[in-house]
Order: C-alpha cells, then structure tokens, then sequence
C-alpha cells in the first residue's frame, strides 16, 4: 500500500481502528437520513435539509472505504446488521429542541472533531493511497459539520439555544473515545500509525481538546450557547488524566 | 489547514449558511429548557430519559 510494514500488534490497532470507524460511519448513515427528514419537518432551511441527506450517503461510502482498509490490515468484518444508531437527546425536551441538540451533538460536536482528527492525518500521511482516501473523507466531514453549525445559527435567529448548555457535557461525554484521557499502551503511541491512518493515543487526546477549546466552545458561544459547562466537563477530564 | 483555521471554516461557513444576518452571539444565552408547545411525551418519542448522549465520533 506503499506505506511501510508495520509489525503485528501495529497493524492490529490500525485494523481495529478502520473496523471502529466503519462502524461509526454506518451509524452516522442512519443518524443523518433520519435527520434530514427531522429537519425538514422542523422548518430547517432546504439547503441544510439537502446537505444531511447527502450526508447520509456520504456515509455510506466512508463505510465503504473504511471497511475495505479494515480488511486490508486483517479485520475479519464487523457485523452491519447490529449497528443501530438510536436517538441521543434526553426523551423529555419538544421535538424541535430534540431535532437540534441532535444536530449539535452530532454536527457541531462529533463532525467538528472528525475533521480535526482528519485534517491532521492528512497533513500526517505520506503515502498513496491513503492520503487520497483521508482527502475523501475530510472534504465531506467539512460538510456535515457545517450542517450543525448552520442548523444551529437559523436556530438562534428564531428562538432561544440556551437550553443546550447544561447538555453539552452529555454530548461529550457521549462522543469521547473511552479511554481517551487515560495513559496509553505503548504501541498506541507508536507515530508509525500515522501513514496508516491513526492517531497515536497522546495526539488523538490533544487534538480533541485543542477543537474542543479552539472551534467548538467558541462557536458554541457564537451562536448563543453558554460553553461552560463544557468549559468544565473538559477541565476535570484533563486534572483527572 | 490547521485546527484553528477550522473555526472559520466550520463555525462561520456553517453560519453563513443559516442565513443569519448578525453572529453576535448574544442574542439567546437563556439557560432551562422552553415550553413544550408541541405536548410532547418525552422518553415515548425515543430519546433517552437523562441527559442525553452523542454519536460516536473518530
């Protein structure tokens, strides 16, 4: 694949790693096509609606692309027929205000972070054709991301989003890697899984917290949400680490 | 591209398209949530009964 060889246990965290993904882009499938009719049925402005139904196949080939190199390094497969993606905001709020804390959690949040992992692994990667397939896959995280941003700004011009504050914690905490600030094994912090595709542990960490501080929590606060809950789910997180 | 960079990209590209007219920011910073006009039932619609969760991201 033109990268270099990687030992045994190395090529087994990549092979986990595209299975972990091929998984989360099949859930992010069903999220943003059930979306784009939720939106719809919210009054969203019809380019936002369009862009979460394309997201949705979108997805549908970042599975693909993610399963073949799950394989690729010796994934045997994952099971497609499990994967669910249910609903993630609190059963109690209106529809409305559900529509949009998905979006947010899912958009502004998930999407926003995948395109920081993604735009480091491409500046990382060297070599074909992984860094053609990283580009893929960055050129539309940029878009979905974008769908919660602007959901949320149409959202802000029409009613109050301050509702969403004291939920952030839980869309963070729904969205973190477990594990993520814990000290790591060794050869997850081996910088040959670069050119693969992975982010050595220590480097996934601080990127996650560097957007959290630097694009997230900020536009977060743009767009009339208050960030310091999250401010501080984040800051115990790290002092626990 | 770097992270910072994607504050601009993401945040105000995805502003602009919300047809939002001003980002000042400070227009809607109440806090608990709103009335429930649509008389939604709640945990029955689907959603979790706490306080919610998010995707699984890379």
């Amino acid at each position: 694949m033109g990268q270099t060889p990687l030992p045994d246990p190395l090529r087994e965290i990549v092979a986990d790693a595209w299975a972990f993904r091929w998984q989360v882009e099949l859930e992010a499938e069903i999220r943003f096509a059930r979306l784009a009719e939720r939106l719809s049925q919210a009054g969203a402005l019809p380019p936002i609606v369009d862009m979460s139904r394309r997201a949705a196949s979108d997805e549908h080939r970042h599975a693909l692309i993610c399963a073949e190199l799950a394989r690729e390094y010796g994934h045997p497969g994952i099971d497609q027929r499990a994967v669910t993606a249910p609903e993630i905001a609190p059963g109690r709020l209106p529809e409305r205000q559900r529509v949009l804390y998905e979006a947010v959690a899912a958009c502004c949040i998930t999407e926003t972070e995948s395109t920081s992992v993604l735009t480091t692994l491409v500046n990382s990667a060297k070599a074909e054709p992984m860094r053609s397939k990283l580009r893929e896959l960055l050129r539309d995280e940029v878009t979905h991301s974008r769908i919660g941003w602007a959901y949320l700004a149409q959202e802000q011009a029409q009613s109050a989003v301050g509702f969403l504050s004291p939920l952030v914690p839980s869309m963070l905490e729904g969205t973190v890697t477990p594990g993520l600030f814990a000290k790591a094994l060794p050869d997850l912090e081996s910088p040959q899984l670069l050119d693969h595709g992975v982010l050595p542990h220590s480097a996934k960490r601080s990127i996650f917290v560097e957007t959290l501080l630097e694009v997230v929590f900020p536009g977060l606060e743009k767009l009339g949400v208050d960030p310091r809950p999250g401010r501080e789910w984040l800051a115990q997180k790290t002092a626990a680490s | 591209m770097d992270i910072k960079k994607l504050f601009q990209v993401l945040v105000m590209g995805g502003a602009i398209l919300g047809a939002v007219s001003s980002c000042g920011g400070d227009k809607s910073t109440s806090t608990g949530p709103q009335a429930n006009p649509g008389g939604s039932t709640g945990a029955a619609d689907g959603g979790p009964d706490g306080g919610g969760g998010g995707p699984r991201g890379w």
